[in-house]
């Protein structure tokens, strides 16, 4: 048995259960209009059940594309849900989804209680990193998003270089704050990386401030003069000598009044402040990643990849808002892509998850033995059965025949797994019966076209057709019943 | 190490105590319902064979030559079951689904799908149990492991009949204490008239004596609807256990020739010395070559070998563990005394055997005593002799190896009686002194984990009492705590008082290393 296949027997039978199920959605789909929506809602219920069942956690590799499917077809199969709720507005489309789906997870993922546990971490995991990544794409929003920042540092800006005397003092606040941030971004590197913060001897070093090393006599003098050269007197003064002496003017302009030297500084500023926040940050992330680091990230790397796919639509609309294409496209602001996404992926996710835990605890009190594909089967026939009437005689009578062999092969396949625990029989012993049922559904599809053909014109009074059909299966269910004894 | 032999068997079940059982009716699931393990008295054999057909007579006949048995059981319709999944109702519930449907939203389409409903119902109906006739077969390869071996297991079921077989599913009940190392006890497959399916798996062997179950095969319908299960005797015992061999005895014999080398020349065929040429001597003895070069005759003397009486005392009075689950002193001690008794009494050596079960200020008492002899009863005895006294069951022999067993235990207490002489003293309890329940001239095997005083005292009392004693102590003091150090070094130093001013030898075997290992260990030791 290779390494990547997890032991479990009839497979043959739940992968002809799935193939099945997905050849009923997607005849069911195709011929009520759902076209290419459809296929995309039925490709991501298969994503989803080899996602739940990929979530393995002795394989780190195969946990990450696992969590990364259950959050890829959770999307996806919201997103058809939703787009043919939308379009069409027909329940029996997301029957046909949650049957398919049923079936998917039975088919490539079993019932077990470390089922849904894995599921239950993988959600629990990727929507944390989807949350504080929503939390920080409202904050990005009303931070930066309302301009509320950018005209903070602007007004600022402009305020430290507006006279010579003021931008002066500012450039000097402005260079202490960068060596107490300098001191700060060093010791985060030596506690990150112990000894590796630099020689202490050096230009670097020599930036270095504490506030203890601020005397307490500079810091007055900054504040007099920060009053003094606000005062009119004074600008008035500084402006007539500074004028009288062109060549020393320029260069007081060129130095301080740019404001060249302050936004210098303040890069520092922001980028020290950066590096004294790894440790927090590193901080959370041990905090999050707990004893098994390897394994937390890989349960919630389908949040990852959901937050990249936002950002990145995010980032594309910037662009597009950038040159202009968005008024030509109708192309949204980034904030306005990043967050519905990621409250979709949320949600599809919270979604999946109760309906993963529902088929559990429905198999579990009533259909214990066809695990999935009784309830796969079932959504398969009333999803069938809410847009039949948008469908062609054959077709309804083929999606019913072909939940009837979901349900068969379902049961035949669960009854191997239970039987041999892990040991998987030939093909050839699954496709005996796979092939019998099969020839005998087809036969009875055949047999119902036929009835079909010679009684459908017959037309009696509706309330007679119901009382003459209940008689018939009260007939049809005492003789089978009596065949049996 | 040196020829460890293993001596391991498997056994099959005793036909005459063999019947052929049915399972009852398994309506409800018709699932393989797979036996859990059956207790099986046992004849050796590698393979068991179990044939079930359908010609209604049954009765179980026996087959066979002395190194196999082949257990041919005929079974009828009592003897399997049958069973259905009704899978039909689902077919009918399923009908009457869609009509309620197709009525309630006025469709014809799945009104007509009922009909596929009731025609799956019926098909599923209408199937009905193979009869089918097979035969299973349990190959158990290497028949005689030793611990840590890996014993492959094929289990054959064969399509006897004429039709062919399109599910069948089989599971064997491999022991419940040995771990299934490679591939599965389970199979399935289609089986054609005259092929068969085979499942094959490994079992890593360890000490001790397994029990196979019962084999089940389960033949399913075409439609998986039917059901008819086939239980198939075949309880199987696997023996596994590492001999001990050559354990060197001390110098003390007796008289007659025997295997123990002694320092004197005389009869044998190691050269011993040359010695002046006496009257009567055998002309070939007399040493030609110096004769010739020196003209004197002498006469060449081979070393001899003589006879030898051991009785091994087995110390019986603690009843201690180094862990939990681990064997207590008693089994390591009764382990240990088996292994080497049986390795001297098939050398023909007379073995007598003895249990402490007390020690006094100036007395040991013993509570049950094997006068020496020699022979396989002899170690039956003596097998008796320790279930009986101490409880402890080295359980590595055929319960029916000269249906003897349950006679020499009778022997041992017997022998425990008879071995006393008229002129003993008796203590309490019903009690006999060490001293003297041990032959005069016999070496003595002294089997204790040496856990207190008491023991070494016993050590002085049996060299005082001029036996060679040779001491086979079990080491019990491998915990990590601090107590389990202390005690470590008492005994290590009971060790060395008894090999230094007693006079005896220690094989001093730690339970985590077969005991050939510390015998052989041991050995080389008193050879320098």
């Amino acid at each position: 048995m290779r390494p990547d296949d997890p032991p479990r027997a009839g497979v043959v039978s739940a992968r002809g259960a799935l193939a099945v199920a997905a050849f009923v959605a997607l005849l069911v789909l195709a011929l009520s209009g759902a076209g290419a929506v459809g296929v995309l809602g039925v490709g991501a219920t298969v994503v989803l059940g080899w996602g739940v069942g990929a979530l393995d956690p002795s394989r780190t590799r195969r946990l990450a594309a696992g969590s990364v499917s259950v959050a890829v077809g959770s999307a996806a199969l919201a997103a058809a849900t939703s787009g043919l709720a939308a379009t069409a507005g027909r329940a029996g489309h997301a029957v046909v989804f949650a049957g398919t789906a049923a079936v998917a997870v039975a088919a490539l993922a079993g019932r077990s209680p470390e089922t849904t546990d894995r599921l239950t971490r993988a959600v629990s995991e990727s929507g944390f990193v989807a949350l504080v990544a929503l939390a920080l794409a409202v904050a990005w929003f009303l931070l930066v998003g309302t301009g509320f920042v950018p005209g903070l540092v602007a007004w600022s800006f402009e305020g430290a270089t507006a006279a010579p005397v003021t931008a002066a003092v500012w450039l000097q606040v402005i260079g202490i704050g960068a060596g107490l941030a300098a001191d700060r971004a060093a010791r985060a590197i030596d506690s990150l990386v112990p000894g590796r913060s630099g020689p202490e001897s050096g230009l670097a070093a020599s930036f270095r401030l504490t506030l203890g090393d601020l005397p307490r006599w500079y810091a007055a003098t900054l504040v007099v003069a920060l009053l003094l050269g606000s005062a009119a007197v004074v600008r008035e003064a500084v402006a007539s000598a500074l004028a009288a002496r062109p060549l020393v003017g320029r260069a007081v302009d060129a130095v301080l009044l740019t404001g060249v030297a302050h936004a210098a500084l303040g890069v520092v500023i922001a980028l020290s402040l950066c590096v004294a926040a790894a440790p927090t940050v590193h901080r959370v992330v041990v905090f999050w990643t707990g004893p098994s680091p390897g394994n937390t990230v890989a349960y919630g790397a389908g949040g990852l990849v959901a937050v990249a796919v936002a950002l990145g639509g995010g980032a594309l609309a910037s662009l597009a808002r950038a040159f202009d294409l968005s008024v030509a496209a109708g192309v949204p602001s980034a904030v306005a892509v990043a967050v519905p996404a990621l409250v979709v992926a949320l949600c599809a996710l919270l979604v999946v998850l109760a309906f993963v835990h529902g088929l559990h605890r429905v198999t579990e009190l009533f259909v214990r033995r066809a695990d999935g594909f009784a309830v796969g089967a079932a959504l398969l026939l009333v999803g069938t059965a809410l847009l039949a009437d948008a469908l062609p005689t054959l077709a309804v009578v083929t999606a019913a025949a072909g939940a009837l062999a979901v349900w068969d092969l379902g049961v035949h396949a669960v009854g191997f797994e239970r039987d041999l625990r892990g040991v998987r029989p030939p093909t050839r012993t699954e496709l005996v019966h796979a092939t019998a049922t099969g020839t005998v559904l087809v036969v009875a599809v055949g047999v119902a076209l036929l009835v079909g053909y010679f009684a459908v014109p017959i037309r009696v009074p509706d309330d007679r057709a119901t009382v003459a059909l209940a008689l018939v299966m009260v007939s049809v269910v005492a003789f089978a019943v009596a065949l049996r004894e | 190490m040196s020829d460890t032999r293993p001596e391991t068997a498997t056994d099959d079940r005793d036909p005459s105590e063999t019947a052929v059982e049915a399972d009852g009716p398994d309506a409800e699931s018709g699932s393989a319902d797979w036996p859990g393990g059956a207790d099986a008295d046992a004849d050796p054999a590698t393979d068991t064979d179990t044939v079930a057909a359908a010609d209604g007579e049954a009765g179980p006949s026996v087959t066979g030559d002395g190194s196999g048995v082949t257990l041919a059981a005929t079974t009828g319709a009592e003897a399997t079951a049958t069973g259905v999944e009704n899978r039909w109702v689902a077919g009918v519930v399923f009908a009457l689904a869609a009509v309620a449907l197709g009525v309630f939203l006025s469709n014809t389409g799945l009104f007509l799908a009922s009909i596929v409903g009731l025609v799956y119902a019926a098909y599923a109906s209408l199937s009905r149990p193979p009869s089918p006739s097979l035969v299973a077969k349990r190959h158990v390869e290497p028949a005689d492991p030793s611990p840590g071996d890996r014993v492959a297991v094929t289990v054959r079921v064969e399509n006897a009949g004429d039709v062919p077989l399109a599910d069948v599913r089989v599971a064997d009940d491999p022991p419940a204490d040995l771990d299934v190392v490679e591939g599965d006890a389970r199979g399935a497959g289609t089986i054609e008239p005259g092929e068969h399916l085979a499942v094959e798996y490994e079992l890593g062997a360890t000490r001790g004596r397994h029990e196979f179950g019962d084999v089940t095969a389960v033949a399913r319908s075409a439609a998986g609807e039917a059901v008819r299960r086939t239980g198939f005797e075949a309880g199987q015992s696997l023996v596994c256990h590492a001999t001990v061999d050559s354990l060197p005895l001390a110098a003390q014999t007796g008289i007659g020739a025997g295997r123990v080398e002694t320092d004197s020349g005389g009869e044998g065929v190691e050269f011993y010395a040359t010695r002046e040429y006496a009257p009567g001597d055998s002309a070939s003895r007399v040493d030609w070559n110096r004769y010739a070069s020196t003209g004197e005759l002498t006469t060449v003397t081979y070393r001899e070998s003589k006879a030898a009486t051991v009785v091994f005392v087995v110390d019986g009075r603690i009843d201690r563990r180094a862990a939990p689950g681990d064997p207590d002193a008693r089994d390591l001690c009764g382990y240990a005394a088996v292994r080497l008794a049986d390795d001297l009494l098939d050398q023909g050596t007379q073995v007598g055997a003895s249990v402490i079960s007390a020690a006094g200020a100036d007395f040991f008492g013993t509570d049950g005593t094997l006068a020496p002899a020699t022979g396989t009863e002899q170690s039956l005895r003596l097998r008796a002799l320790l279930r009986t006294k101490l409880g402890v069951t080295v359980d590595d022999l055929d319960t029916t190896v000269g249906r003897s067993f349950a006679a020499a235990t009778g022997d041992a207490d017997a022998a425990g009686r008879s071995g006393r002489s008229a002129g003993s003293r008796g203590l309490p309890g019903g009690r006999r002194r060490l001293t003297d329940e041990v032959p005069a001239g016999a070496q003595v095997v002294f089997v204790s984990p040496l856990l207190d005083d008491d023991a070494v005292r016993a050590v002085e009392r049996l060299v005082a009492h001029e036996h060679a004693t040779t001491v086979v102590s079990p080491d019990l003091t491998g915990g990590e705590s601090a107590g389990a150090a202390v005690e470590r070094l008492r005994r290590a130093a009971r060790v060395r008082s008894v090999t230094g001013a007693r006079r005896a030898r220690v094989v001093d075997w730690s339970p985590d290393e077969p005991l050939q290992v510390a015998v052989d260990r041991a050995g080389a030791r008193w050879e320098r």
